[in-house]
This record gives C-alpha cells, sequence and structure tokens, in this order.
C-alpha cells in the first residue's frame, strides 16, 4: 500500500495522545477514601492531568489510565482524603 | 596521555578546553546541551580558564564568540538544526570578518517538521558560509579535530572558522574510550592566538566591519582564495599532528581504494560502517572500497579523484537532499569526477539509522545493476505512524481526502488532551488547561517550542483538541500577530493566545514579543515561566532565580532575574501575574485579558518539579509558597495603573520558599538574607510604585 502523509506537518487527529498510558508511570496510586471525601473539587481542579472527574453529588473518580501518581490531589485535599499507595512492581 | 570513557559531546569540550578557548557561548538546543554542559562542569570547577556566556538565542550564541574572536581570543560554541539556521547571518559575518571561531555542529535536522534527529539539513545548508567543515566520525576525532580546528583557522593564509559536524545522537549520546592528549603537548602544537589582522587595542586603533560596494565581489574572492590555501595548510597541520600524537588524519580517509571497482562514499560515523562493510565483501572477492569524506569545505577534489581513479561504480550515501535536485554530497562527486565517467548511485538516507546490513544491501543493489540510480532508502512509512494512533485516528478519511469525521468539540471544556507525555506534577500543563477551558472553544493558540510543545505536537498524537499551530521558538508572538490580522480579515471573531515559556517570551522571543504588542494586535500572551530551559534538561534563562542552581549555573545564577512583567507594563497593555495555586484569581486575569482593549499579557509562574528538584506532589505548595513569602507578587496593571490583586497579612520568610528546592540547596545564610532583601525590595517596589 502506497500513502502519503497530509502535507504540511498538518494533524487532523486533534486529542489524539489520549491513547498514551501514562498510568504506566505512576509509582504511588492515589486512593479516595470516600468516607472522608465531601466533594469540593479542589483535586480536580488542580489535577495537572485533568483526571480527576467531579461532578455535583456525585463520587470523585480518578482515571487511573492516565494518573501520573504526581500527589498533588493527595497534597491538596483538604480533608485528607486521598492517600498515596504504593504500587506492587 | 590519560584514556577516558566519554561521549562526543564532551570530546567537544575537552578540545575546546584543551586548545585553551577563552569564550565559549551557547544557547540550549538538543542534542548540544551536553557540550554545554561538560563546558559548564570545566570552567566552574576551575579545570578550563574560560568563561560561559550564556544566551537569549543563538543568534547572541554567534554574535558573543565573533565579538570575543574580534576583540582577540579563542571563542568557541556549539549549536545545530533551528539554532544553527538562527545563526545564519552572524555565522556568514563571523568568516566575512575573518574570525577563526569553532563551532561544534551536533547536526539534526532543520524544520518544520521541528525534529530532534540527527540530519545534516542544517550544516549542508550553511555549506556556502565560508566556513572550514569536517565531518568526524567518533568521539576521538572529535577532540582532535577541534584542537586542530584552531591551527588550520588561524594560520594567517586562512583566518576562516570551521565548523567540526558531530552527529546528532548517534555520537553526542555514545559513549567511547578515547585517548586525552596532554596539555603540553597540544601547547606546543597549537601556540597561543596573537591575531595580526583582527583585535582591539587602544594603542593600535582599528575598525572591524567595513561594509563593501566596489568590493564585495573581491572579498568573496580573498575567502575562496583562503579556502583554497586552506587544503595545503589542513594537510600540514594533519602531518604535525600525526608527528606528536601519532594519529593519522586527511582531507578523506580512503580504505582499500586503489583497486576497488566499487566504492562506497560517505560522510562522518557512516563511514566505520562502511569499512566494516568493506572488509566483509572483500573476504567474499569483491574489490569494495570506501571513501570518507572528512573535510568538504575545502572541496578535496584532487583526492577524490585520485581515490575513485580505478572505481567503475560509485555508491554514494548522502544524509541531505537538495529539494529539486540531488542529495547535496552526490552531486559534488559527480561534478568532480564528470570526465571519468563512473556509474554513480545515489542513496538518501536522511536521519534514519543505518546499520551493516542496511548498506550491503545497498551495495547489492548498486551491483546488481548497471546504471546509476536515486533511492530513499528505507524510508518511513506513513501506515506506521497511523498504525500507532489506532482507534483514535481518522486516518481513512485523511488517506482519501473525504471531510474528516471528528469528535465533536461543542460542549468540551478541557481543550488539553489527556496521556501528554510532560512530567507528572507539571504546573505548566494545569496552566494552559486552565487558559483553555477559561477562553473557551472560539480559540486559536499557536505556541512556542518548549515542554508544553515537545508533549502535544506530534503528528500521529497530538495534544489539542482546539485549533493550534507551532511555528519556532522565538517567534510565537509575531506568528500569533499574522494570525489574528488574518482572522479579523476573515471576519473570525476568535481569541488568539500565543503561549510561550520563559524562553519562547522572555529570551529568544522577546523582540517579537515586544514588537508585536507595540503594534497593538489584540493577543494574549501567555508567558508560563519555569525558570529555566526545562525542556532541554534545565539551562538558565533570563528569568531564572537568582542564586538558583542549574545545568549552566552549577554554583548558581549570578545575576537577577529579569522581571518580564515590569518590561510588558511599560508597553501601557493589560498586564497581569498569575499563580497556580489562586486558579480563580487566574481565571479572572484572563477574562479580563479577553475583554482588555488591545493585547494582553500574562505572566504565571509555574514551579517545576523536575527543574526546581522537589516532589511533584508540591507543585501548587510551592506556588502557594512563592505568594506567602512574597517571591511572586500578584498584580494587574493596565494603562500604567497598578493593583494589587491580593497579598498576604504576613509575609513568610523566603527560606521557606528556597527550601524545599534543591535548586537553591547549600545557600549559605548570607546567601538567604541577600535573596530576602532583594524580595523585599521588589516587593516594597511593586507595592508603592503603583
Amino acid at each position: 500500500m502506497s500513502v502519503e502523509l497530509i502535507r504540511g506537518c498538518v494533524s487532523h487527529n486533534l486529542g489524539t495522545t489520549a491513547i498514551n498510558n501514562t498510568g504506566s508511570w505512576r509509582i504511588f496510586k492515589p486512593v479516595l477514601d470516600n468516607e472522608k471525601c465531601k466533594p469540593c473539587a479542589v483535586c480536580s481542579q488542580y489535577c495537572p492531568d485533568g483526571i480527576i472527574l467531579y461532578e455535583k453529588d456525585k463520587e470523585v473518580a480518578i482515571n487511573y489510565y492516565y494518573c501520573k501518581g504526581c500527589g498533588i490531589c493527595a497534597h491538596e485535599c483538604p480533608r485528607d482524603a486521598i492517600e498515596m499507595v504504593r504500587e506492587g512492581i | 596521555m590519560s584514556q577516558e570513557f566519554i561521549s562526543s559531546s564532551e570530546a567537544a569540550a575537552y578540545g575546546a578546553k584543551l586548545a585553551r578557548v577563552e569564550v565559549v557561548s551557547a544557547y540550549p538546543i538538543t542534542p548540544n546541551t551536553g557540550v554545554i554542559g561538560a563546558l559548564t562542569e570545566l570552567i566552574e570547577t576551575g579545570q578550563m580558564d574560560a568563561t560561559t556566556v550564556n544566551v537569549e538565542g543563538e543568534h547572541s550564541a554567534g554574535s558573543v564568540c565573533a565579538g570575543a574572536s574580534s576583540a582577540g581570543v579563542r571563542a568557541f560554541t556549539a549549536t545545530c538544526g533551528q539554532g544553527m539556521a538562527f545563526m545564519h547571518e552572524v555565522l556568514w559575518m563571523a568568516s566575512g570578518m575573518a574570525l577563526p571561531i569553532v563551532v561544534a555542529v551536533t547536526s539534526r535536522g532543520v524544520g518544520s517538521p521541528q525534529t530532534i534527529v540527527s540530519d545534516l539539513s542544517d550544516i549542508m545548508s550553511e555549506r556556502d558560509a565560508s566556513y572550514l567543515q569536517f565531518y568526524t566520525e567518533n568521539a576521538q576525532e572529535v577532540i582532535d579535530t577541534i584542537i586542530m580546528a584552531y591551527k588550520i583557522g588561524e594560520h594567517e593564509g586562512v583566518l576562516l572558522p570551521t565548523f567540526v559536524c558531530l552527529e546528532a545522537f548517534r555520537m553526542t549520546h555514545t559513549y567511547e574510550p578515547l585517548d586525552v592528549p596532554e596539555q603540553e603537548k597540544v601547547d606546543a602544537f597549537l601556540p597561543p592566538y596573537r591575531p595580526k589582522h583582527a583585535f582591539y587595542d587602544t594603542d593600535y586603533p582599528i575598525l572591524q566591519g567595513t561594509g563593501a560596494m566596489p568590493e564585495f565581489t573581491y572579498r568573496k574572492y580573498q575567502q575562496h582564495k583562503a579556502m583554497i590555501t586552506a587544503k595545503e595548510v589542513i594537510q600540514e597541520a594533519c602531518r604535525e599532528f600525526e608527528e606528536i600524537f601519532g594519529r593519522k588524519y586527511g582531507l578523506v580517509d580512503a580504505y582499500r581504494v586503489e583497486d576497488a571497482e566499487v566504492v562506497v562514499v560517505s560522510m562522518g560515523c557512516n563511514a566505520a560502517i562502511a569499512r566494516g562493510v568493506v572488509a566483509k565483501y572483500r573476504d567474499k572477492g569483491i574489490r569494495l572500497g570506501s571513501l570518507k569524506i572528512r573535510v568538504f569545505r575545502p572541496f578535496p577534489e584532487e583526492e577524490i579523484r585520485d581515490a575513485l581513479a580505478n572505481a567503475k561504480k560509485v555508491i554514494v550515501i548522502d544524509r541531505f537532499n537538495s529539494p529539486g535536485f540531488h542529495g547535496v554530497l552526490y552531486s559534488e562527486i559527480r561534478s568532480a569526477l564528470y570526465d571519468f565517467k563512473p556509474i554513480i548511485s545515489n542513496f538518501i538516507i536522511g536521519h534514519e539509522d543505518l546499520y551493516s546490513w542496511d548498506m550491503e544491501s545497498m551495495v547489492d543493489k548498486a551491483l546488481e545493476r548497471d546504471d546509476g540510480f536515486e533511492e530513499w532508502y528505507n524510508l518511513f512509512k506513513p501506515e506506521e505512524l497511523w498504525a500507532k494512533a489506532s482507534g483514535v485516528s481518522n486516518y481513512d478519511q485523511l488517506k482519501t481526502g473525504k471531510e474528516v469525521i471528528r469528535e465533536d468539540v461543542r460542549g468540551i471544556t478541557d481543550f488539553m488532551s489527556k496521556g501528554l507525555n510532560l512530567c507528572a506534577g507539571c504546573t505548566s500543563l494545569l496552566v494552559c488547561r486552565k487558559i483553555l477551558s477559561t477562553l473557551g472553544k472560539d480559540t486559536v493558540v499557536p505556541y512556542a517550542t518548549g515542554c508544553v510543545m515537545a508533549a502535544t505536537s506530534s503528528a500521529a498524537l497530538s495534544g489539542w483538541k482546539l485549533p493550534a499551530g507551532h511555528y519556532c521558538f522565538g517567534n510565537v508572538a509575531s506568528a500569533a500577530s499574522g494570525i489574528k490580522v488574518a482572522l479579523e480579515k476573515m471576519g473570525k471573531d476568535y481569541n488568539v493566545v500565543a503561549i510561550g515559556g520563559d524562553g519562547g517570551m522572555a529570551d529568544i522571543g522577546f523582540q517579537a514579543l515586544s514588537g508585536a504588542v507595540e503594534r497593538g494586535h489584540k493577543v494574549i500572551y501567555v508567558c508560563y515561566d519555569n525558570e529555566a530551559y526545562m525542556n532541554t534538561g534545565a539551562q538558565r534563562s533570563s528569568t531564572t532565580s537568582y542564586l538558583a542552581k542549574t545545568k549552566t549555573t552549577l554554583k548558581g545564577k549570578q545575576v537577577k532575574k529579569k522581571d518580564i512583567s515590569r518590561i510588558m507594563e511599560a508597553h501601557g497593555i493589560y498586564v497581569a501575574t498569575a499563580l497556580p495555586c489562586f486558579l480563580k484569581d487566574m481565571e479572572k486575569k484572563i477574562l479580563k485579558a479577553k475583554e482588555a482593549d488591545g493585547p494582553a499579557f500574562l505572566h504565571i509562574l509555574c514551579p517545576c518539579p523536575t527543574g526546581w528538584e522537589f516532589d511533584p506532589a508540591l507543585g501548587i505548595e510551592v506556588s502557594r509558597l512563592a505568594y506567602e513569602t512574597g517571591a511572586w507578587v500578584l498584580y494587574e496593571s493596565s494603562e500604567g495603573k497598578r493593583t494589587i490583586s491580593r497579598r498576604p497579612k504576613e509575609r513568610k520568610p523566603i527560606e521557606e520558599y528556597l527550601k524545599v528546592q534543591g535548586r537553591f540547596s547549600g545557600l549559605t545564610a548570607d546567601q538567604i538574607k541577600e535573596i530576602q532583601n532583594d524580595v523585599d525590595d521588589h516587593f516594597t517596589a511593586l507595592i508603592n510604585d503603583l
């Protein structure tokens, strides 16, 4: 098969880094304690990768496929509801 | 003589050290950073008596070297790729002014597409810049050639600058054992630089950089003559070098060509592979030879003709093609051999890695065929790129040219993709995400080279979900103004937000930024300031904090941070500073910037866990400490009126901010006090000077 790349350093495939499993970089995993968590969106708004889902009146969800385990959420959580747990190797 | 196990990057630095270079200037660009890193270490540990000048762009790196050389000292720089292209004007100036500087070229491709791969497009674009050009193949040759380059370039009959090419990654990042020549022997070989033509001395004043109207071509003729003279000078230097150091070099390196019927002609490290293939084919009874073109300018025409006089077939391996014609080396070889008329084939490999089996298949092809042919060898297959992105790609639509079906972007609030290859805890990413979600869908994002660019700009895997474009490092503001003007012409009322780091806005991109802002285009310029060149491994920038350690300031930066926001205030536009810890405040400022009458500039401090050396979990905390200690002041300014957005009731001591960062480790009490005084002064000045 002979195909050509579209000319001019153009990508029409926006948002495709979404296939990168950046979660595989993780050493420490943020684990949410739903007992302690009173959803306030702090973790969600400070997550650099934008992968903590917060919706009003719902439980906070972390997308572990992307979570790099930086720990900002755990550090910023006003209720200490997130614990960084070392993952198995 | 001492044995070392080092890379070609370090070998280049050692070469400059042994040549007793006195002034070094460079700008970070991958993969030359190894050269600069090694030089910084040699200088800061007192092993080398030279001064490094860490500049704000390659144009200046070349200019510092040329300036130093014109004053009468030995100068050295290293560059490649886009940087070498940016240095272009200065390169021609230095050769015209007969300044024998040496430029280590860690050659890489010139974009677009922007790349870091090894390719000769940078150095070949400067083919006619009147530089002696050496193409090396290993670390030993790099160190030896740099020492020889000064000897040859400074010869009174030559007086020309030199490129020493060491190929990106294959050499710059490859470690090899080598003999480091002894300093006394190098001193005997290379006397101190005592220029008679170009220097500054008030007892004997001269003018440099004269213009030319009638004598312009005569000047070029002089350069040409010097090049021709250089051929003999190079051979003489090689003979002398061999006597002292025992290693033999020449204009070309011919291996078993005397009786060869087929000869592979190559440059740089491909020649090493060629020699191995020759040995193998000789065992099979095939009379193969290898010719390495070591010196490309002056072009060793006679030596090539001598070496190839008996060859029936010649295979030329090119790492750069002149679009619309042939491989550059091929053209030169064919021209040198025009009356011999051998069958010449041309393989263009560009950046592709070449292994012995690749070269064997090239030789087999050339042996089979009776005509000269051109082949782009082992060319990349586009399918493979899209295979990588399978599942999310719309490659089929692209292939057939039909309308692209894509994710509906309406209703999306996060316009940065997931899965970006930025470090864990990157606050710059958080800031970019915030800016785009605040501005919304009708936004176009031109962005400068930097971390964010590197993570978002692959053809197969892109990181943006709204119209975005990368141009060059230093031109994001100008490109943004062009985009804005065109959008206005088309009646498209989009936000244009130009994103750049401290390099792209305050250093190499500052001229473009100041110009674009002065012209009044309604663009939002965002400087995500992580206080160093993080993308190339943390080299100091003009916004690096005082006494912060980086790869180019091992003992801490000795000068103060450039206050880019106050400079932008002087342009009379809307300027605001922000911090990742106060996202509401940042949002307010982004919206104000959007509503501003003219241009707006946002300066946002982005703590970098990798470059500042702190726990990635502390990114927000560090920015909060910057606020609480007064290291960063949150304010807005429009039409010359400054308002402080918020201020801590009581400022914490600056030590709180410094102690969590590895880049400030080892500060003495006096130094901390000095920083505290600076912070106090800056804080008071901002608050009082309204």
